[in-house]
């Protein structure tokens, strides 16, 4: 087998390294056409890497519609939220778009994490507390959301237990009022 | 130059290591380059005696003279070709994902995978800075996450809202972000994915030692191998002394070939590129040689660190270096120059969280004030005298067989059986008194009056429980205490929570709640009979059921509470040993005429 001339060599030493930049230019427009390109919108339903899914059993139902509160007026529901995640973070409870008039600020809410129970009963839920405070309280991004739950099974649930009351000492001014709040669980991995 | 075929490459291998000194200095730099002691470790301290490279190659042909020196083989070829690919692929995807910085464009690592799978963790997303108002749909933009404090996330915009800030979620997230971006919050819009170059970096804070060490592995091997060949590239130049000027013509035309790439630099660096000058020189290697000596003393510089790594990878700079006299540690810096971009890198770039991120939410929760709602405390007790009852039990007491009447009447009544004092919560917020619960299933609460036949008749009372056996919430009963062989008006629970208000005509009627309340909340019920309403049966405030009869059974009895005879009633409880009601009373009251829907809501209200 015949050795390569020094003219070989110096070609193909030439053409290597202008070869392996143009490669690197293709490579990096290829990846950034397909990461940019406006016509890839929707690859929701690509889990190549992992994936992270929350769900509750509400049905689609608010916990509380409670019409004709009085202040003292209390009610108790059960959420129960199922983590089926191949990747595993701290979910967090927090609550968007929640009202901040002042009713919201005599509704006073405790929401305990636990076992058992789910939507229809709280059954013999055992928990422990993760907030105490009004709605206009609560938390409201993910960052600071109540919670200590970091599911590490698949899939794993946790009930939360919430209970209102309408504080007894609410005045006349929120006569009428309403407030309103959704409840979001977030997991983060 | 001889050939042996069988041993080839490896007598060429055997041959260039052994004839030439430096190359051993150099193999032995190349094991320490992670570290910084290459800079101690000057490649020709084999040969002390031949300090400059000038006199070196004098020396190193001699030695090879002596050797015949061999030409290397194609698979020395191929793989020193393959070396020279990747460390030029590497550093050209570095460039790509380092230079945008350089005027003022923003490059991300991205640390995890929910841009998947177009997005990777590893790669390096260039972003550019642009006015929030530009962007739209289907972009793909970093931004400051609106969780985390100083967390950057790169995700894709999924639509604009109307007051500009944006909706957006990770190609691999089965929901859009929990939170709106704000439109201040943009760091700019993705223009290049730098695939998997920053792949190192994410091995490193996983601690993924073994891809990391095999990547540096192959990195540093494909720099000695090299490092090496130009060596032999020297070696040639000076056995060949009529390619001499071929060889160095070649040298250029790869500068050449590399001004695309010079314009990726800020002018500046452009300016000082050595082309030009190299250009007008190709046949005058003293000249080119001061040129590019220039180039290199003030290599310290970010954008000459820049220009050296192409050079570096073009491995072309080096061989003029060693020709010129400079040192050891300048000879290096290709290498150097590799690292310290890569570390530069690694500092410059932001690390981008393309957050994995999914909710479940519950919405539409609402709170709605009754506009019957009082407000101030203690006013349930004035509402229900208000009313004129017969008798009026709050069942606050601490102890005893006594319940207090609270209408003023004077009709007190008894705690039969055993009953639980002060149970909380009070069931009435803003008026003070706890309550009572039963203790075992002869708990009962009598009253005194005896009343014979009563047609119009209401009663209030408050109750809480969990049970789900049911049980008798008040009666009118022939027999004070006991068991009685009359009973009617009467409430009761059933297994489910539901409330049965019934009289008994020959047979039950019965009118049943529709819902359920053995949910552990206080509630308040009543009932009433007369000719205005028929039968009603409230729930907090509101008739709940209603029934068109207005008779009742005819006999003379007395009102009871917690307790009672129910036999076969319909939906009666289950409870095997009792009918006693499994819960918590208070605040009875039992009036001698039919109750407005008014007073009873007023009451409610006024708990």
């Amino acid at each position: 087998m015949n050795r390569p001339t020094m003219r070989q060599r110096r070609m193909i030493k030439a053409a290597a390294v202008p070869a392996a930049l143009l490669a690197s230019a293709l490579v990096v427009w290829q990846g950034s056409y397909a990461a940019f390109s406006a016509t890839t919108n929707d690859a929701a339903n690509n889990w190549a890497t992992g994936n992270v899914s929350l769900t509750d059993d509400d049905g689609g139902s608010a916990m509380f519609n409670a019409v004709g509160l009085r202040p003292g007026s209390t009610g108790t529901k059960c959420i129960k939220v199922t983590s089926n995640s191949s990747l595993f973070g701290p979910v967090k409870l927090y609550t968007t778009s929640a009202s901040t008039n002042s009713l919201a600020n005599y509704i006073d809410v405790t929401v305990a994490e636990g076992t058992p129970g789910d939507f229809t009963s709280c059954g013999a839920f055992v928990g422990s507390s993760i907030y105490s405070g009004t709605l206009t309280a609560m938390p409201s991004t993910y960052g600071t959301g109540a919670g200590t739950w970091t599911p590490s099974t698949n899939p794993e649930s946790k009930t939360y237990k919430f209970t209102y009351t309408v504080n007894a000492a609410a005045p006349s001014s929120v006569m009428n009022s309403t407030a309103s709040a959704t409840f979001t669980w977030e997991i983060q991995a | 130059m001889s050939v042996t075929p069988t041993t080839v490459d490896h007598r060429d291998a055997a041959a260039t290591r052994d004839g030439v000194a430096i190359i051993e200095g150099v193999d032995s730099t190349a094991t320490d380059l992670i570290g910084s002691s290459y800079v101690n470790l000057p490649a020709d301290t084999d040969v002390p005696s031949l300090p400059t490279g000038r006199d070196r190659t004098t020396a190193r042909v001699g030695v090879l003279a002596g050797e015949a020196v061999r030409r290397p083989g194609w698979i020395y070829l191929l793989l020193v070709t393959s070396a020279r690919v990747l460390l030029a692929f590497v550093t050209g995807m570095i460039l790509w994902a380092t230079i945008p910085a350089l005027i003022g464009w923003r490059s991300d690592v991205v640390l995890t995978g929910s841009m998947g799978p177009r997005i990777s963790p590893g790669d390096v997303v260039v972003s550019e800075p642009v006015p929030a108002s530009s962007v739209r749909a289907g972009q793909v933009i970093s931004f400051d996450d609106p969780n985390v404090a100083s967390r950057t996330v790169i995700h894709r915009i999924r639509s604009v809202n109307p007051d500009g800030t944006l909706i957006t979620r990770g190609d691999a997230n089965p929901t859009d972000d929990s939170h709106p971006v704000a439109s201040t919050a943009i760091h700019g819009l993705g223009r290049l994915c730098v695939r998997f170059v920053a792949l190192p970096v994410v091995w490193a804070r996983e601690g993924a030692l073994l891809p990391l060490g095999l990547t540096l592995f192959v990195l540093v091997s494909a720099i000695v191998l090299v490092l090496r060949d130009r060596d032999d590239d020297l070696l040639d130049e000076n056995s060949e002394d009529d390619d001499d000027h071929v060889d160095d013509v070649d040298d250029l035309h790869d500068l050449d070939d590399l001004d695309d790439l010079d314009d990726l630099e800020p002018p500046d660096a452009k300016a000082e590129t050595p082309n030009d000058d190299a250009d007008t020189t190709a046949n005058d290697g003293g000249d080119r040689v001061e040129d590019i000596q220039l180039e290199n003393d003030d290599e310290i510089d970010h954008t000459r660190l820049v220009t050296s790594m192409l050079n570096s990878a073009l491995n072309r700079l080096t061989i003029v270096i060693r020709m010129i006299r400079v040192p050891t540690l300048l000879r290096m810096s290709p290498i150097a120059a590799t690292f310290a971009v890569a570390m530069a890198m690694a500092v410059v770039l932001g690390a981008a969280f393309s957050a994995f991120a999914a909710t479940a939410s519950d919405a539409g929760n609402a709170w709605k004030i009754s506009p019957y709602a009082q407000f101030g405390a203690g006013t349930y007790v004035t509402e229900v005298n208000n009313s004129g009852p017969l008798f009026f039990y709050r069942l606050n007491e601490a102890s005893g067989t006594t319940a207090a009447d609270a209408s003023g009447s004077g009709n007190p009544g008894t705690y039969v059986g055993g009953w639980n004092y002060g149970f909380s919560p009070q069931p009435l917020p803003r008026n003070v008194g706890l309550a009572v619960s039963s203790k075992n299933n002869t708990s009962c609460i009598a009253s005194p009056v005896q009343l014979n036949n009563p047609k119009k008749y209401s009663y209030e009372m408050w109750f809480r429980t969990t049970s789900t056996s049911g049980g008798k919430l008040a009666a009118f009963e022939g027999a004070q205490i006991g068991t009685s062989s009359n009973y009617d008006r009467h409430l009761y629970m059933t297994n489910t929570g539901k409330l049965v208000f019934g009289v008994w005509l020959g047979s039950p009627t019965v009118i049943t709640s529709p819902l359920s309340y053995n949910d552990g909340a206080w509630h308040q019920a009543a009932v009433t009979m007369g000719t205005t309403g028929g039968m009603q049966l409230f729930v907090d405030g509101f008739s709940v059921v209603t029934s068109a009869n207005t008779a009742s059974e005819n006999f003379k009895g007395y009102w009871r509470f917690g307790c009672g005879s129910l036999g076969s009633w319909p939906n009666y409880p289950t409870d095997p040993s009792s009918t006693n009601f499994d819960g918590a009373i208070a605040d009875i009251s039992v009036y001698a005429a039919e109750l407005t829907p008014t007073a009873i809501r007023t009451h409610y209200f006024a708990a």
